[in-house]
């Protein structure tokens, strides 16, 4: 007979409500959007790979791409995910589903605005384009802050997720002075200088800070490493706000010292998390790693490579070409790291919503066999191989071996965000 | 099932736990070491358990699993599974074989 351990309970938590659960169609319509930009983003990157590795990164149409990846992949897939993981972060739902559902709405045609005027060089369509999103980004961050005044404790994820807003905020903010430079051109030669800024707010500030807070409770539970030391996960926190702060704050008196500082700051978090992250991996109890977790690796490896790439920038005369693969880098990581949390957030969703309520009333399946594990390896391949390669082409400025790259990772994105727009869609018989 | 009162005893309800499965990790919940304690008391089943971490979604269909599984079992007309959070789970509690 098995033993079960005679503890002492103690009086539960209040367990969240049944009325509390997110909708299904909430975070659904994030994922179908967030993996419908990606394969866009896919599909133009072949097109523009042999300029974006010969550094002229500048270009509209690589801009185009780039916001295609930030806003439209990373972005929304993080808006989506967190409909579904601020009950986990922070014991609490999101505040105003139906505001996430109108940000949606605005979000989705904005961008499409904004990369159809970056690829037709159309000044208005730009402007009009990023002051949709922007307008949208600005109710997810009420949203956000409204949830955030719900939750029961205020402890280390709650401060991170909330310095990752502000951050947002003042990545629009910057990124709305570029738009409008577009049409009305004030920044002068000040204009490489804001996109540094608003590029490392935006993955540092913005993105990495929610990675971070909601990782350090999402990646125990996939990989049962629970028991695993948190204290590079801190490290990486307290440097990387630190960093950003002082890229926001003093934007308006950037000097190169606080520029390198600040950036040395955010390698330093990059550094750390990924070593939380090993921790975390080391200290499994399963000892095989699906697809979304192989991802996970891949993207931690690259981003210690953009680290890399980053402080030859900083301490170089940097050629065009090596500004350009610390970009691919530093994107590349992050778009993997959440192609890879795809594939443990989405089938989690639907098993949910479609396969729990007939518990005790038939067979239920487990998680990884709603999707197909070898195409998901595949998949997880070309999206690793593309990235790798184009930064190795970037830096070698090779024009034909960064397309094939670029055609790798496009065919991995189709099969990933195929699959799972299948799966989005899977109904129970 | 005891053959004088025909109620499922804690130790046969423990086992009948293990058809509650974590669909995540694909283990059940006695060898994932979630279940704490199990009460038979005149047919009500009192079921103790927690989860990995605080907050996970799956708090619903586990609840409901335990609750599912235990009205199956003989003699029992009640059923009250009661989640804790302490003391704090963690992976040291497997007992995988």
């Amino acid at each position: 007979m098995p033993e079960v351990a005679s503890v002492k309970p103690q009086l539960p938590h209040a367990p969240l409500q049944a009325g509390t659960m997110t909708p299904f169609w909430l975070p659904a319509s994030h994922f179908t959007a967030g993996l419908l930009f990606f394969v866009s983003a896919a599909v133009l990157l072949p097109f523009v790979a042999s300029d974006m590795v010969s550094g002229r990164f500048l270009l509209p149409r690589i801009v185009a791409l780039v916001h295609l990846i930030t806003l439209g992949w990373l972005s929304v897939s993080i808006m989506g995910a967190l409909c579904q993981l601020f009950p986990v972060a922070l014991s609490t739902p999101l505040r105003w589903p139906k505001l996430s559902a109108i940000t949606l709405a605005l979000f989705a045609p904005g961008l499409l605005l904004f990369v159809i005027g970056m690829l037709l060089t159309r000044s208005g369509l730009i402007v009009a384009g990023a002051a949709l999103f922007g307008a949208a980004l600005l109710l997810f961050i009420v949203n956000a802050y409204g949830t955030l005044l719900r939750a029961p404790r205020r402890e280390l994820t709650w401060w991170t997720l909330a310095l990752g807003f502000f951050f947002l905020l003042a990545t629009v903010a910057f990124g709305g002075s570029l738009a409008g430079n577009y049409r009305w051109s004030y920044l002068g030669d000040r204009r490489l200088a804001a996109l540094a800024l608003h590029m490392h707010v935006a993955m540092g500030g913005w993105v990495l800070l929610i990675v971070m807070a909601v990782g350090r409770r999402l990646l125990p539970m996939f990989l049962l490493s629970h028991r695993a030391h948190e204290a590079p996960v801190k490290v990486a926190i307290t440097s990387m706000s630190a960093g950003a702060l002082l890229l926001t704050l003093l934007h308006g008196f950037m000097t190169r010292s606080v520029f390198v500082v600040a950036t040395l700051l955010m390698g330093v978090a990059v550094v750390a998390l990924i070593t939380q992250v090993a921790l975390y991996v080391r200290a499994r109890h399963r000892p095989q790693l699906d697809a979304g977790l192989r991802l996970v690796v891949a993207a931690g490896v690259l981003m210690l490579i953009a680290v890399g790439l980053g402080l030859a920038v900083l301490l170089t005369r940097a050629p065009l070409q090596l500004v350009s693969a610390y970009g691919i880098a530093a994107v590349g990581s992050l778009t993997l790291f959440v192609a890879g949390h795809y594939y443990k957030i989405l089938p989690f969703l639907v098993w949910n919503h479609r396969f729990a309520p007939l518990v005790g009333k038939r067979p239920l399946p487990r998680i990884v066999e709603l999707y197909n594990a070898r195409v998901a390896g595949l998949a997880a391949l070309g999206l690793a191989a593309g990235l790798y390669g184009l930064v190795i082409a970037a830096l070698f400025d090779a024009p034909v071996p960064a397309t094939v790259a670029a055609i790798a990772f496009t065919l991995g994105a189709v099969t990933e965000a195929g699959q799972l727009l299948r799966l989005l869609r899977t109904r129970v018989a | 099932m005891t053959e004088k009162t025909g109620t499922v005893t804690a130790a046969e309800m423990t086992d009948a736990l293990r058809a509650v499965i974590d669909p995540e990790i694909g283990l059940d919940i006695v060898t994932l070491g979630l279940l704490y304690d199990v009460v038979i008391d005149d047919g009500n089943a009192i079921i103790t358990f927690t989860l990995t971490t605080p907050g996970c979604p799956l708090e619903r269909y586990i609840t409901d699993a335990i609750t599912t599984v235990a009205y199956g079992q003989p003699g029992i007309q009640e059923v009250t599974p009661r989640l804790v959070w302490e003391p704090r789970w963690s992976s040291d509690r497997i007992q995988e074989r």
